[in-house]
């Protein structure tokens, strides 16, 4: 506790309600007890923070004077309390943490903003947001945007309205980056993907929550992702591995998924209508379309309503067509093993049925829908000859699990053996 | 709000008038043509530092090499006048490109003013000037800033986290109206100008600078006069042989085509564009992008959320009232306005230009060959 000392002063400066959450919490263990004090106020910094933001009556001056005036490496602090704002906030320079007192303690509250689409969004390379809050953003949470290496630590952003239109498409999200990093965090309330990474890669996405989103959890052409140890809950779908055509980066691929917790996904669909996750059915635990070589194991998937897991090609008679002559639209290569399915399917939505139907699965309840359906379709352009481009799967409930290949491109044949899918691919590498 | 800034009135009896009523004696070599700045690292705290101009400020009256341009197509602003300007350090030249990219001389500046008529019927009844924005050549790159004019007109600020002003003026049918006028934060500025991590100008390039403008009385072409200015360092390409934007809204000098590409090129092309902060959308709205499905036609929205409004397709041809371009373009929403910055104000003229150019392409199914 020693070095909480060094805030005593800054703690008779605030308002009574915040005494006792000043400053010092976080700095993980740093013992930095050199009294620096900030540059404009001559106040006493906490440890660890270059610049200290507290609740006033003008948050979106305050708080994005501090981050334009921070030196890259810099830390820009936010003390405990609820912060408003009606713009979006940037955070361009280099090297930046932006860390508030808790992810219950500083709360950003974006119910007022009326410019710009995003709550935060960040430009600058190796920024890390940690400790804090967002709430009721119109539009996304927090943006990162082409950068390297992002950290979203101890984060969560969230809209109050439930299964609402009007809240924000993405909770978290990266999109061009190289290197992200999602750490215990958690989204909630997303009328898209609640924890989204699109068109990046090198990712890890680890020990957070995704619930009450229409998808949980959606790595979207993207590369070289670990999805490890989330628990994703009361989504429309828990977590979506998904290739979309027209966009900048193509051919995402190379997601592993492990030791994940995806249970109760039966929220109804209320995605915009024209949005991709729109489309996607109630009740799925995990679904991969268009990608590759991704890899699903050990996880628990248990109480989704469709289905455990799906695997499909960008399907034109449900997706939207397209004209982009780069995109390979099939699902190929990828590899399903060791999981542990608990019922699922037992209420499965109309699109579900259909597949299911496709391979003869009875749908009258006199029987789950199987644990995992894969459309059997890969590009008949390229040479499978060797089976890298089929889909396998391994071992899952102790090699019990159910599995239909419906046979959408009649390359193979409908089949309800699972022996028909099983073989092995590479398993992709963990990180540490 | 009340001071009457007569621009068009502008003669040189007033400008002498007022600065023989400055604080520096009628032989102060500061009061005439030429610029005596502060010195200091820039940029300074105060725009009247600069001397850009002489004497009231506001009138913008440039001081020798401060020299006046105007662009074709316009960025949209909620109908703000500007005030253009660029200013070459002593001795400096630029080096002229074909296209873009032109290469400033370190301790380059580009201004720009940004203003609004009292009376949008009456361009004579005055303005105000809100904010003056600079581009700072330093260090090898453009620095932005800005500066927030006060309320007597005769100072601006170097105001760094953005400002949301009010303001009053008469509308074309003349009844009062009151707006709100977004400053842009200093990230926000970048926002527009960086691309691939490197600050651009997006005003002064070839196409944008390369048609007729009125000097003393006579129509020529901009870049020529430019160059004897002596602003380029090498002798200039014909003018005819090198690229021009079409005029958005004068139809009877350019094609439709032509024009609405040149105002998407001119909104949108900062950040829908390689390396540009929209990048990752997949959209290229520059001008001289020759793939129809990389400006939009029949293209899918990566994840346009609440922008795409229910539509599928960014441009469907012969269809505007199902493409998600012009629902972008006629929200004010946060989360679905197209361009997202600054703006407060529809662009009516804009939008039925884009509209008219998308009525116009012929009626194609998308995805089907």
């Amino acid at each position: 506790m020693v070095p909480y000392r060094s805030c005593l002063g800054l703690v008779l400066a605030l308002p009574l309600s915040l005494v006792g959450v000043v400053g010092c919490s976080g700095g993980g263990g740093e013992t930095d007890t050199d009294s620096a004090t900030d540059s404009d106020t001559g106040a006493e910094l906490p440890a660890g923070c270059d610049a200290y933001v507290q609740p006033s009556d003008n948050d979106q001056d305050t708080l994005q004077g501090a981050l334009l005036d921070a030196a890259e490496g810099d830390t820009v602090c936010l003390a405990e309390g609820t912060f408003k704002f009606n713009t979006e906030v940037s955070v361009s320079t280099n090297g930046i943490t932006l860390k508030g007192m808790g992810q219950d303690k500083t709360l950003l509250d974006f119910t007022a903003q009326d410019l710009g689409g995003n709550g935060i969004r960040i430009t600058g390379d190796n920024v890390t947001v940690t400790s804090l809050g967002l709430r009721d953003t119109p539009g996304d949470g927090i943006r990162a945007d082409d950068v390297s290496n992002i950290t979203f630590e101890d984060v969560v952003v969230g809209w109050t309205a439930q299964m609402s239109l009007s809240s924000g498409a993405y909770g978290l999200y990266p999109v061009g980056c190289t290197g992200v990093t999602v750490r215990r965090s958690r989204v909630y309330g997303a009328r898209d993907a609640g924890i989204y990474v699109g068109q990046s890669s090198n990712i890890l996405v680890e020990d957070s929550e995704a619930d009450g989103n229409v998808a949980g959890i959606e790595i979207e052409n993207s590369t070289d992702a670990v999805v490890r140890n989330n628990h994703a809950h009361d989504n429309t779908a828990g977590l979506l591995i998904f290739n979309l055509p027209g966009l900048d980066v193509k051919d995402g691929k190379r997601t592993l998924a492990y030791g994940n917790l995806i249970e109760n996904n039966n929220i109804d669909n209320f995605g915009l209508e024209g949005t991709a996750v729109a489309k996607v059915p109630r009740g799925l635990g995990m679904m991969i379309m268009a990608s590759d070589h991704n890899e699903l194991r050990d996880n628990t998937v248990r109480n989704n309503t469709s289905t455990a897991v799906v695997i499909v090609a960008y399907n034109t008679d449900l997706f939207d067509p397209y004209d982009d002559a780069a995109y390979n639209k099939y699902a190929e290569g990828n590899y399903v093993h060791d999981n542990t399915f608990e019922g699922n399917g037992l209420d499965p939505d109309d699109l579900v049925v259909l597949l299911a139907k496709t391979a003869g699965v009875p749908v009258d309840g006199s029987m789950p829908i199987p644990d995992i359906i894969d459309d059997g379709c890969y590009d008949a352009a390229l040479d499978n000859s060797d089976g890298s481009l089929t889909n396998c799967i391994s071992n899952n409930n102790g090699g019990s699990a159910t599995y239909a290949s419906i046979n959408l491109c009649g390359q193979g044949e409908v089949s309800m053996d699972p022996a028909f899918a099983t073989c092995t691919h590479p398993t992709l590498p963990d990180v540490p | 709000m009340a001071t009457m800034i007569q621009r068009a009135l502008l003669s040189s009896a007033l400008v002498g008038a007022v600065a023989a009523a400055a604080t520096c004696t009628t032989t102060d070599p500061c009061a005439g043509p030429t610029r005596c700045p502060a010195t200091g690292e820039l940029p300074f705290p105060v725009l009247s530092d600069y001397d850009f101009f002489q004497g009231s400020m506001v009138e913008e009256v440039p001081k020798d090499g401060v020299i006046p341009y105007t662009v074709v197509a316009p960025l949209w602003s909620d109908q703000a006048g500007k005030g253009r300007f660029i200013v070459l350090p002593e001795g400096g030249k630029i080096d002229f490109e074909a296209r873009e990219g032109w290469g400033y001389p370190e301790g380059s500046i580009i201004i720009k003013s940004f203003y609004f008529d009292h009376d949008r019927r009456d361009p004579s009844a005055g303005s105000d000037t809100v904010e003056t924005r600079l581009l700072i050549r330093k260090g090898g790159e453009w620095e932005p800033v800005t500066y927030l004019w006060n309320e007597e007109q005769t100072e601006a600020t170097l105001l760094k986290v953005g400002k949301r002003v009010e303001f009053s003026f008469i509308d074309e049918d003349g009844a009062s109206k009151d707006e709100e006028y977004i400053v842009p934060n200093l990230d926000q500025c970048r926002s527009c100008h960086e691309r691939s991590d490197e600050m651009h100008s997006l005003g002064t390039v070839t196409p944008q600078l390369n048609f007729e403008v009125e000097k003393d009385g006579k129509m020529v072409n901009q870049l020529e006069w430019l160059a004897e200015q002596g602003l380029f360092s090498g002798a200039l390409p014909a003018v005819d042989t090198l690229d021009r934007f079409a005029a958005p809204f004068d139809a009877d000098a350019f094609e439709l085509d032509d024009r609405a590409r040149s105002y998407l090129h001119a909104n949108c092309a900062h950040c829908h564009r390689d390396g540009g902060a929209a990048n990752k959308s997949g959209i290229d709205f520059l001008r001289w992008e020759t793939d129809p499905e990389q400006f939009g036609v029949c293209k899918l929205p990566a994840a346009a959320g609440a922008g795409a409004g229910g539509r599928l397709y960014d441009i469907l041809p012969g269809r505007p009232e199902e493409s998600i371009v012009t629902y972008r373009m006629n929200s004010l929403d946060p989360e679905i306005k197209m361009p997202e910055l600054p703006n407060r104000v529809i662009d009516e003229k804009g939008l039925a230009l884009i509209t008219e150019w998308i009525a116009a392409m012929p009626v194609k199914e998308c995805g089907v060959p």
